[in-house]
């Protein structure tokens, strides 16, 4: 005891002297001083709307640790050749020390580089709110520490092994943009390449509702895997000392090699499976189209139960409405459901074959009749991809979340009738979640406590989270996260107030009110994230208005493009996929939206919008558009009624409107309103 | 405390930089003589536990260094030939740290950092940056940290090399004064040094032990081997080719000299009183001449 009872004096002595000497530099506030400057100039000049805990999982919390990493480099290089540069070593090796001596002085180097964490707090702290500082320190904290540590220590054993000379500077400078870079270009060709990405780089999204849920365990075999190297490295800095100074090797210094190698491997080796079962697990219904003609059959009515008091083995419970839409009687329907699911009853025997599910009826169902059908399912679900290395979870359901969407094909979905996975003909969908303490969420409009439903629904979007807030605020109902809400509250008169407007162009559709899902989670969505009967939808981030306020038009249109598309659907039209050659309905519909938006900027005015949109044309060097100056002129003479007649017309004449060229729509929309003729 | 050396050698790599050097180093004062490259410096290394062995044995104190480099550690004090301190740190604050890195409990440790640096004359520079140090402080202080933890065995490398001669004897004297009570190997080429101050004293020459006894021992070596001649310019061209020449100077166009001769060198040469310096080179004259015949 008396031995250990010295060391850890000489262990305390070490790490003050040497956190003097770092610290009580002039270099060390020059330091904090261009870092606060760094950080000021990149996040609070250019500030991100996401919360705290966001800005400290994401940019803010991943440049810190990569800098700093960097700057521990340099600083781990001065203090570990310290002694030699100032040729100290012949005494202090002479000295009745041991590793006590070199790991108080790291410890002190990690300590005065532990301390540039606090100016990125302080950003994600002005951000707020303050409960998701206080959930995101600890992780972000925990993750910068593991990481310098790691960093420190082994450029520390590099060091001490090698006993390079002032060269070694660019060059571990120099490893160190490796690892930046090396990892991310590797990933396109080898996935689990995204371990060696040490300093979490290229990490842009954080999930409000869901955190690191959707990560699985991947980030704690991460760490465990730089856990380990951190303990190997120090290891091998002990190993060097004791095999110089000792001339022998003692038994915990090899224990601790072997137990960092070993946690190393382990880690390592339960994140590169983890990314590679992400990569070997094809989801069964991407390329697979089940059936080539489309189904005979439609779903009018969805009930679907998901039962979550065994969060381990959700139990699902279907019924639903077929309907023989065709003109022959149905002996097979044929449905999708995602294959992890396992049935366990059904009111008709039914076989499966991967996806496909094959109700078999004992009696032929005749053109137009309707028959109910009922499954129960139960399984555990998780969908993952793999971006950038990382591997992601899509869908889920889990004790501590729950995200659903059509991609995951949850429940009975008729086969064959779309290329995109999970959706379905329009239906009456209730849908209710029991047996979860989650809040939930969904793109239907709720009717109860987790109980969603409406008409006209083509296919489901469920979120539940413990951050998830819902709110009515007037007509629009508000889904985000408890960090978001104040960020989100906002943008529900940014949608609201254009629809209100927009709304009378399409009397046809009714509109209740807005569902405004701001989460941030988009991906498994169909395009356009279509409606349903009486609540357009929209899907959308807390941060994507507020990142370019500089550029209101810009802002306006997406808004007034996301309402149109919504109405033009609840009107019965259908949209073509973003990508791909626009048609005469899609040129159309484009410059319908211009039309709103140029609406709503000039108050209705028709002189008004057309000067503005002259001056705009001149700004950019571009003709006026013919078929916005059609909508324009309709607008001039017939007023609101006009645009809604053209608007009425382009429903009923979507197919001849998408084989129509250009040059012919504006004479086609004069034309509805008689003006053209 | 003892030091023993038993059939020492130490290889770097191929090259044999000690050649089973066996020798006893008892209390006291003790000197190691030898020019650049003898080997000094390797074998003080080795004392010091800084460098590992090839071969042999070195015990302090019944203390094997290589076994127990730690326990040996303890009891040692060292001053390098070349060495430093944190420029950034006060003297005091130095001789904090190093008496903390030698277990001198804090409440000791004061009391001690006090009279080390009284002994050394440093006092008043206590506070003082050691970045801003001159040589012979520095020195000094290097000496101060050498007596922290009162150890029994002092080494020391060539310590008065950046010395002025005023320094050189303060310094020399200090050691004196030191090795009443604990043992003290100095090592040196500076052979007043050790004539000052030594009890015994080794003599190292390309790896191996020339010579190891006591300073008047030393002297003994060259008695009735030191010339005194005085001879023309022409002859003495001719003399300093086959024999070692301990001095020489220019007196009235002639060379008076001191060689190192078993024999008269020439007519009228007469027998003079050896010097510690005189033995050195016929230790050193008697090696050469032992290498030559080996080698050949």
């Amino acid at each position: 005891m008396p031995e250990l009872r010295t060391a850890l004096h000489r262990f305390d002595t070490a790490f003050r002297t040497e956190l003097r000497m770092l610290v009580v530099h002039w270099g060390y506030p020059l330091l904090h001083v261009l870092w606060i400057m760094l950080l000021f100039n990149n996040f609070v000049k250019q500030p991100d709307q996401r919360s705290s805990q966001a800005l400290l999982e994401t940019t803010v919390g991943r440049i810190s640790i990569g800098l700093i990493s960097l700057a521990g480099i340099f600083l781990t290089g001065i203090s570990a050749s310290r002694s030699q540069q100032s040729k100290f070593v012949e005494l202090e090796e002479t000295f009745p020390s041991g590793f006590e001596l070199i790991a108080g002085r790291w410890l002190a180097g990690l300590l005065s580089l532990l301390i540039f964490l606090i100016e990125p707090m302080g950003i994600a702290a002005i951000q707020g709110p303050v409960s998701s500082l206080v959930s995101g320190i600890p992780t972000f904290v925990g993750e910068a520490t593991l990481t310098i540590a790691f960093t420190t220590a082994s450029a520390w054993a590099f060091i001490s092994w090698s006993k390079p000379g002032r060269w070694v500077y660019p060059l571990m400078a120099a490893g160190w943009l490796g690892f930046l870079l090396g990892p991310t270009l590797l990933t396109n060709i080898y996935p689990p390449a995204s371990l060696l990405n040490f300093m979490g780089q290229g990490t842009s999204f954080y999930s409000e509702l869901w955190g690191r849920l959707i990560y699985g365990a991947q980030p704690y075999w991460f760490n465990l895997f730089y856990a380990g190297l951190l303990l190997s490295a120090l290891a091998l800095l002990a190993l060097r000392l004791h095999l110089q100074r000792y001339h022998h090797l003692f038994l915990w210094t090899g224990a601790l090699l072997i137990v960092g190698l070993v946690l190393a491997g382990l880690g390592g080796f339960r994140y590169v499976s983890g990314v590679q079962a992400a990569q070997n697990a094809r989801f069964p219904l991407s390329g697979n189209p089940v059936l080539a003609a489309q189904p005979a059959f439609t779903v009018d009515a969805y009930d679907l139960t998901m039962d979550l008091n065994d969060p381990g083995v959700p139990q699902f419970s279907a019924q639903l409405t077929a309907h023989n839409i065709g003109a022959q009687t149905l002996d097979v329907l044929a449905f999708t459901l995602n294959p992890v699911l396992v049935l366990r009853d059904t009111n008709l025997p039914v076989t499966r074959e991967n996806q496909l599910v094959l109700v078999h009826l004992p009696k032929p169902l005749a053109p137009g009749d309707t028959l109910t059908l009922t499954f129960q399912y139960e399984a555990a679900l998780r969908l993952e991809t793999i971006t950038e290395g990382v591997v992601e979870a899509s869908d889920f359901i889990d004790p501590k979340g729950v995200r659903l969407t059509p991609e995951a094909n949850w429940y009975p979905v008729p086969a064959g009738l779309t290329e995109t996975a999970g959706l379905h003909g329009l239906a009456h969908i209730r849908l209710k979640v029991i047996g979860s303490d989650l809040r939930f969420g969904a793109n239907l409009p709720p009717t109860g406590e987790n109980t969603f439903e409406a008409d006209g629904a083509g296919w489901v979007f469920l979120v539940g989270s413990p951050h998830l807030v819902m709110e009515q605020i007037g007509s629009t109902i508000l889904v985000t996260s408890q960090n978001d809400r104040s960020r989100a509250r906002p943008l529900v008169d940014v949608f609201a107030g254009p629809l209100q407007s927009i709304a009378p162009f399409f009397p046809d559709v009714t509109v209740h009110g807005l569902v405004l899902m701001v989460l941030g989670e988009e991906s498994g969505l169909p395009d356009y994230t279509p409606p349903v009967n009486g609540y357009p939808l929209i899907v959308t981030t807390s941060y994507q208005f507020a990142t370019s306020p500089e550029n209101p038009d810009a802002q306006l249109e997406i808004v007034v493009r996301a309402l149109s598309a919504d109405l033009w659907q609840l009107g019965g039209g259908t949209l073509e996929p973003r990508v791909g050659e626009v048609s005469g309905l899609g040129k159309s519909f484009s410059e319908l939206v211009h039309f709103f938006r140029s609406y709503l900027e000039s108050g209705n005015d028709p002189t008004k919008m057309e000067a503005n949109y002259t001056a705009e044309m001149a700004r950019l060097g571009s003709e006026a558009d013919t078929t916005y100056m059609a909508f324009l002129d309709v607008f001039r003479s017939y007023g609101k009624a006009g645009i809604v007649q053209v608007i009425r017309q382009m429903l009923l004449e979507g197919d001849d409107l998408r084989q129509m060229p250009y040059d012919a729509l504006p004479a086609w929309i004069r034309a509805t309103t008689g003006s053209g003729q | 405390m003892d030091v023993h050396i038993l059939k020492l050698t130490k290889y770097y790599g191929k090259f044999r930089a000690l050649c089973e050097i066996n020798l006893s180093i008892p209390g006291g004062m003790f000197g190691l003589l030898g020019p650049n490259g003898a080997g000094k410096t390797t074998l003080m290394r080795i004392i010091t536990t800084l460098i590992p062995l090839s071969s042999g044995q070195v015990v302090v104190e019944g203390v094997d260094v290589m076994k127990e480099p730690q326990r040996v550690r303890k009891s040692l004090g060292y001053i390098p030939q070349d060495f430093g301190f944190y420029k950034s740190l006060r003297a005091w604050e130095v001789l904090d740290y190093i008496g903390a890195m030698k277990n001198i409990p804090a409440q000791k440790r004061k009391s001690q950092i006090e009279a080390v640096l009284e002994e050394v004359n440093l006092t008043r520079e206590a506070a003082r940056r050691v970045g801003t140090f001159s040589g012979g402080m520095k020195q000094r202080l290097g000496i101060a940290q050498a007596l922290l933890g009162d150890p029994e065995l002092i080494v020391v490398d060539e310590p008065t090399a950046g010395l002025d001669p005023e320094q050189r004897i303060r310094f020399r004297n200090l050691l004196a004064r030191l090795s009443r009570r604990r043992t003290i190997i100095l090592s040196t080429h500076i052979i007043g040094d050790i004539e000052a101050s030594c009890s015994g004293l080794a003599v190292l020459n390309l790896g191996r032990l020339a010579f190891s006894g006591s300073p008047q021992e030393l002297v003994e070596y060259a008695r009735d081997r030191v010339w005194q001649v005085n001879v023309q310019a022409e002859e003495w061209r001719k003399l300093e080719l086959h024999y070692p020449v301990l001095s020489s100077r220019s007196v009235n166009g002639n060379i008076e000299a001191r060689l190192l001769a078993d024999h008269a060198p020439v007519a009228g040469s007469s027998l003079t009183e050896p010097s510690l310096e005189d033995g050195y080179i016929a230790v050193m004259n008697s090696q050469i001449r032992s290498t030559d015949v080996t080698h050949a």
